[in-house]
């Protein structure tokens, strides 16, 4: 029970990543039809992404496409961080 | 043998696809860098040694489960469309996001060339595709392309001969790669060994849609299936999975594990000028700095003041009123009938108003204004905006997307009409085609409105926060009153790319020849009716009628028929205050005054027609009854306010 607290591995969503931080994405939720869009940009559990920005709207890249999100909509996508990219 | 077929391109937004059509089909198209201008499905004609075939472009699109009215586009032609074969454009460097649609393009069966365009760009980013393996892993042709360098394009134009030239098969088996996790694969062959019906299309991509929810497949079996539709809803609910994650998650690792091999990435990317351009422009204290330079050179200087101004000054100051309208007098004098030259040369006759407004004044603003646009879309600046614009328009129940259309507005309202078919919401929808019927003036409006206003610097200001306070308002209001709330924010970012000048001018001429297609036989209906309305004493009972109204602005009655020309042309009207200025007779509040109700007043008759035939008869007339009480409204407190600072008779 204790040992399960392992701040690095912790599952939020990718609106709490800092700028510049990696996450893989471990879940992605919503209604049907966000997670089909969120599908589309390549946004699905095992891809790895970074925050690239937070404001006025959220950068997500993954691989070579750059997906931008508003608050709403980001907020349903749950990663796992894998620290700041270098 | 390829004569009379139909070969399609899809693709998503931004690769390409309209560049390729163009060279297809050595025709006139829009091409962008944005969703939003291929709306409508362009058609051209391909030559190939069996003949002629058709060359369809389709609006950009995803994956097969379309999420706007424009996308639904794409998908009806693959469901009804009677294709021969398809094409589907994919980016170099995105090449593993997209393959999953090519997947799902190959399991409807249909013959598909997959082009892998932009290879320059990814081999910039040291990106080096191996398009004989990707082939040979696929099973179907591959072509490699930088379609805005014409490179590859002949092996493309050959091997879409050799594809159409082939005996079309029965639907195969869709692609040696293996099939979906058991999870996706039991209900799926149990759905597709239950459909009774006869489709156009592949049951087992029919089957995949289904599962996934999609709404056009649930309406398509529907009707196929009958009593038996109950049955395959029953097969899906029955161990309720996340069918979406499964189909998606298993496409992605097969388009991986094709790239395997076929993918060699042989550096790491490097931070080019190009990339630093491109962060500052994502970053909001980058960009909207940027936004304003953008503005300011593009619209202001280039389009104001040198489309504007300098061109229409020779164009209408030189050319008409020195050489045209002298040497057509001198003709038309000659003829004898005298009623001709009321009806050319009145103040409201065909070449007087109709041509001289037409080519003089609206033409070389129309010109300017498309070309910048141009440069602007291909440069992939517009979703740019959009994203940082998201939160701003929020408030007026939009979202980045509809910035689209609202720019697109600045050029020509009723192409702007067209194109909020790429938003998503019907509550989407109706805002912004009442805003860009309200308060967002058209090109050549915007052009002749700044260069009368352009005297009086304040004037041009106070204008323009005018208009700005009142598309505020209302869009604010309609966020508030209309049930529902804005839909979410999502778009993809492409690069910034340098603007192809071909490309470019094509573009531009093609929308230019768009506009003028409208507005010339438009301008002569309105000389017209115009003359006849001034003989028949029509002109002076509308006068009558709206006097009032003009007085509650504080305006000179004869302004009325500046505002009954509005009507078939916004820009129209404008141009009817610019000789009035020019003459003399307006001060410079009732200018500004008329200048923002003329820009508020009714949407042109092109654009009204266009609001029907989107929003319906219904929808339509609540937006003009709507359009023209904020219209007076807004005149009767500007008027007041104006007074109200007492600046007398000039700024």
């Amino acid at each position: 029970m204790k040992g399960k607290v392992k701040i690095r591995r912790k599952e939020m969503p990718v609106t709490a990543l800092n700028k510049g931080e990696e996450g893989i994405i471990v879940k992605v939720g919503g209604s049907e039809l966000e997670r089909r869009k969120l599908f589309a940009l390549g946004l699905l559990p095992g891809e790895v992404i970074i925050l690239e920005e937070g404001y006025p709207v959220i950068l997500l890249r993954s691989g070579y496409t750059l997906a931008a999100l508003d608050e709403e909509m980001a907020k349903n996508i749950f990663v796992r961080s894998l620290g700041v990219h270098q | 043998m390829g004569k009379g077929k139909r070969v399609v391109l899809v693709g998503r937004p931004n690769v390409g696809k309209s560049v390729i059509f163009n060279q297809l089909t050595s025709s006139y198209g829009m091409v962008s860098n944005y969703p939003g201008t291929t709306v409508e499905v362009r058609k051209g004609t391909g030559e190939g040694s069996g003949g002629s075939y058709q060359v369809l472009d389709s609006p950009g699109i995803y994956n097969l489960l379309p999420f706007s009215k424009e996308e639904e586009v794409t998908l009806n032609i693959l469901l009804e469309g009677n294709i021969h074969l398809v094409v589907q454009v994919v980016e170099g460097k995105n090449i593993e996001k997209t393959l999953p649609f090519t997947f799902q393009l190959m399991e409807t069966g249909f013959p598909l060339v997959l082009v892998v365009n932009m290879l320059d760009e990814g081999e910039r980013l040291g990106i080096r595709i191996d398009l004989g393996e990707l082939e040979k892993k696929l099973k179907i042709p591959v072509v490699g392309t930088v379609s805005t360098r014409g490179r590859g394009i002949n092996k493309l134009k050959e091997t879409i001969d050799k594809e159409l030239g082939k005996k079309l098969t029965k639907w195969k088996i869709p692609f040696a790669l293996g099939d979906y996790p058991p999870a996706v694969k039991e209900p799926l062959q149990k759905m597709v060994s239950h459909m009774e019906g006869y489709y156009k299309f592949n049951k087992r991509a029919l089957a995949l849609m289904f599962l996934q929810g999609e709404a056009r497949a649930e309406e398509i079996l529907k009707k196929g299936e009958g009593r038996n539709y109950r049955t395959l809803v029953k097969i899906r609910e029955k161990e309720s999975r996340d069918f979406s994650l499964l189909i998606n998650s298993w496409r992605l690792g097969k388009a991986r594990e094709i790239l395997q091999g076929a993918v060699h990435f042989s550096r790491e990317k490097t931070i080019s000028r190009r990339d630093l351009l491109s962060r500052i422009t994502l970053h909001p204290l980058g960009g909207l700095p940027l936004l304003f330079l953008v503005l300011y050179i593009g619209l202001y200087k280039f389009v104001g003041i040198f489309g504007a101004g300098t061109l229409v000054d020779y164009l209408d100051g030189q050319i008409f009123e020195l050489w045209v309208i002298p040497h057509l007098v001198g003709a038309i004098e000659h003829l004898p009938l005298p009623g001709l030259k009321y009806l050319f040369l009145s103040p409201y006759g065909i070449i007087t108003l109709g041509f001289r407004y037409g080519l003089a004044i609206v033409l070389p603003i129309v010109c300017t204004f498309f070309l910048f646009l141009s440069v602007v879309e291909d440069s992939g600046y517009l979703p740019r905006l959009a994203m940082l614009l998201d939160r701003f328009f929020k408030k007026f129940g939009l979202n980045g997307r509809s910035v689209i259309p609202l720019v697109l507005g600045l050029g020509c309202g009723t192409m702007a009409v067209l194109s909020t078919r790429t938003l998503e919401g019907e509550r989407e929808r109706f805002i912004a085609v009442f805003l860009l019927a309200l308060g967002v003036p058209c090109s050549a409006q915007l052009g002749i409105i700044m260069a009368m206003l352009a005297m009086s610097p304040a004037a041009l200001v106070i204008w323009g926060a005018a208009l700005l306070v009142v598309l505020s308002v209302c869009g604010y209001l309609m966020d508030k009153f209309l049930p529902g709330k804005p839909s979410k924010f999502y778009m993809e970012i492409p690069p910034l790319r340098i603007p192809n000048p071909g490309s470019v001018l094509k573009k531009t001429l093609a929308r230019v020849k768009w506009y003028m297609k409208e507005v010339i036989p438009l301008f002569l209906l309105i000389s017209v009716f115009m003359v006849l309305g001034s003989l028949t004493g029509l002109l002076t009972f509308l006068t009558e009628i709206s006097a009032p109204f003009l007085q509650a602005m504080g305006l000179p009655r004869h302004l009325a028929s500046v505002f009954m020309i509005g009507f078939f042309r916004r820009d129209y009207g404008a141009a009817g205050l610019y000789t009035l200025l020019r003459e003399g007779e307006l001060t410079i509040n009732q200018l500004l005054v008329a200048s923002l109700t003329l820009s508020l007043f009714l949407p042109c008759i092109a654009q009204f027609v266009m609001i029907i035939r989107e929003q319906g008869y219904l929808k339509g007339f609540i937006i003009l009854i709507l359009v023209m009480i904020s219209a007076f409204l807004a005149g009767c407190l500007l008027n007041l306010f104006l007074t109200g600072l007492s600046w007398g008779g000039g700024l």
